[in-house]
């Protein structure tokens, strides 16, 4: 019973050193994972990793992306997707609803600034059918030929050109857009297609000997 | 507490009331996008289609006398079959009503139906139905108990429309670009309106899915050709016979690349079609003359800022129509989801012989 018992002075030191040098490897593993994650979602939030889209089954035709670009001539154009249509004699993304002869004068065009091109395909049935191409230079992303396609068969639709898009951090454009149709995309697949013509280019990539399919394929993605 | 610090209080809570409401509608102009963010293009770079919308009153003809709710989520297909019995095909199924609007039966399909035709009283099977789906044609009994399965011709083919004739039932087939022509007991017999380039005969033109079929009072089979924009009739071993319709955006012609979408024959022979884009049901003489006008855009319920909406889930609405042996005119509403009836409210007024257009090859 004489024996002493032990005192806070005799236990302390070893607990110590024991709770320290386990906190210091918990605190170096949540230092490292954190690192770690830091560091992976700092590599996927590079600007070039991911780019601004349009998602063309949202995208209303509002005129917004326009002249709410950054740019003085907008990134975003129109673009003619062949699965769904682009073959016509009276396309309504070309003529005006009010045409008066199916000629490519002005006042016959829906285009206000002449950037769709058409080219003769063949004649069939006395009807002339042409194959209808946009002028990139002409474009300026208006979507008036959008809304005027969407009255039949909806092939024309916007996308943001990459080759013109400066990927700003905060899209000017996406901001104003009153559909939320802008979206982040793979800088790797930076194009969309609509959902009812992905199928179709899908199929035909398919194909061993269609190599133009097989490349579009690659580089677009559906909604 | 005193009259006057009641009345004071008041006050307090209506001005606060009246503060919070300026507070919270600039707050929402500044924050929902379609109310401040517009562009800033002239007029010249948007769509105008109020001219097209517009119907004359006096050409109307027709009046909406009921409205039958389909039940389904997607409506697709509108057929009217023996005694005026109702059929529409959406969703998986088929919903059957009544003349009045009472639902009948419901009828499961296997796949998705796209299209439908009933056996009328001339039919081997009167109320028999052939349905339109991506595998080929689904036929049932009467009763709705399945009977057979038609498979499609190809991979590339597509059914759009179905009619039925006295000994044969045809399919557009807007894959192949033909009609096919199948006997009652669904062996295929015939491809009406295949190119033939020797008689210099082009194929129909078929820019997109809209491609239908319907039968005439003395059993002729139509056929639209909306690339063409385009009425034609056949005889019964599949040579053109004749062929009618304009094309431009006034009502007298059909609007745009393709069109009309649906066509269906009333029991005087006159025409019934139905244009997609701007959505327009007319009818033609049996000549293929213009007659009048059972509704336009917004007898149909769409507002002209509807039309032209790009987004897929607004695009391209259109509606399918079938006839009873009233002259109802029935148009199937993809958007309300419902079976519009139209009922003759005067007398055509173009219906003498030698007014038409029709060609003969």
């Amino acid at each position: 019973m004489n024996e002493k018992p032990p005192t806070m002075s005799d236990t302390q030191p070893a607990n110590n050193r024991r709770d320290f040098l386990s906190d210091g490897l918990r605190v170096a593993g949540v230092l490292t994972v954190g690192s770690l994650a830091g560091y992976l979602a700092g590599r996927r939030g590079q600007p070039g990793a991911l780019r601004w889209q349009i998602d063309p089954d949202k995208c209303m035709g509002c005129g917004n992306c326009a002249t709410h670009c950054v740019l003085d001539l907008s990134a975003v154009k129109a673009v003619q997707c062949f699965e769904m249509c682009g073959y016509c004699d009276i396309c309504t993304g070309f003529y005006d609803v009010g045409y008066t002869q199916l000629d490519t004068a002005a006042e016959n065009q829906l285009c206000p600034t002449g950037a769709i091109v058409r080219k003769l395909v063949e004649e069939k049935a006395g009807q002339r059918f042409y194959e209808y191409t946009i002028d990139n230079p002409q474009c300026i992303g208006c979507a008036k030929c959008v809304k005027g396609c969407a009255l039949m068969n909806g092939s024309l639709y916007l996308q943001v050109l990459h080759d013109r898009c400066l990927n700003c951090n905060e899209c000017s454009i996406a901001v104003a857009c009153p559909t939320e149709a802008f979206v982040r995309v793979p800088a790797d697949r930076p194009y969309r297609m609509k959902k009812q013509a992905l199928p179709l280019i899908q199929q035909k990539a398919k194909d061993p000997s269609n190599r133009a399919a097989r490349d579009l394929a690659d580089r677009v993605q559906s909604s | 507490m005193t009259n006057r610090s009641i009345t004071v209080g008041r006050l307090l809570i209506a001005a606060t009331l009246f503060i919070a409401a300026i507070v919270g509608t600039y707050a929402l102009v500044r924050v929902v996008p379609q109310t401040g963010r517009r562009n800033e293009l002239p007029p010249a770079f948007s769509l105008d289609l109020k001219d097209k919308f517009s119907v004359d009153p006096s050409l109307i003809r027709f009046t909406q006398t009921a409205e039958i709710a389909a039940g389904l989520e997607e409506v697709r297909a509108l057929a009217v079959g023996p005694e005026n019995r109702i059929y529409v095909a959406g969703d998986r199924a088929i919903a059957i009503f009544q003349p009045d609007g009472t639902p009948h039966t419901d009828i499961a399909v296997k796949g998705q139906p796209r299209c439908l035709a009933v056996g009328g009283n001339g039919w081997k099977d009167p109320g028999s139905l052939y349905v339109g789906t991506d595998q080929g044609i689904e036929v049932f009994s009467p009763n709705g108990e399945a009977l057979d399965a038609w498979p499609a011709v190809s991979d590339k083919s597509r059914i759009t429309s179905i009619a039925i004739a006295k000994e044969s039932v045809y399919a557009a087939d807007a894959g192949e670009k033909v009609v096919l022509r199948y006997s009652p007991e669904g062996e295929l017999v015939g491809r009406i309106g295949r190119p033939d380039p020797e008689r210099e005969m082009p194929g129909f033109i078929i820019p997109s899915h809209s491609f239908d079929v319907a039968i005439g009072p003395d059993d002729e089979l139509y056929a639209v050709n909306p690339g063409a924009r385009r009425v034609q009739s056949y005889t019964p071993d599949g040579e053109l016979d004749s062929f009618w319709g304009t094309s431009n955006a006034s009502i007298e012609g059909f609007f745009g690349c393709c069109n009309p979408a649906h066509l269906a024959v009333l029991p005087d022979g006159r025409f019934v079609t139905s244009e997609k884009g701007i959505p327009r049901i007319k009818i033609y003489t049996p000549l293929g003359e213009f007659d009048s006008v059972v509704a336009g855009p917004t007898e149909l319920g769409l507002h002209e800022t509807a039309a032209g909406d790009a987004r897929t889930s607004k695009a391209n609405r259109i509606y399918d129509i079938a006839t009873d042996r009233l002259g109802h005119v029935l148009v199937l509403d993809p958007v309300g989801r419902c079976v519009r009836v139209f009922s003759p409210t005067g007398k055509p007024d173009s219906t003498e012989e030698g007014k038409g257009q029709v060609s003969r090859r």
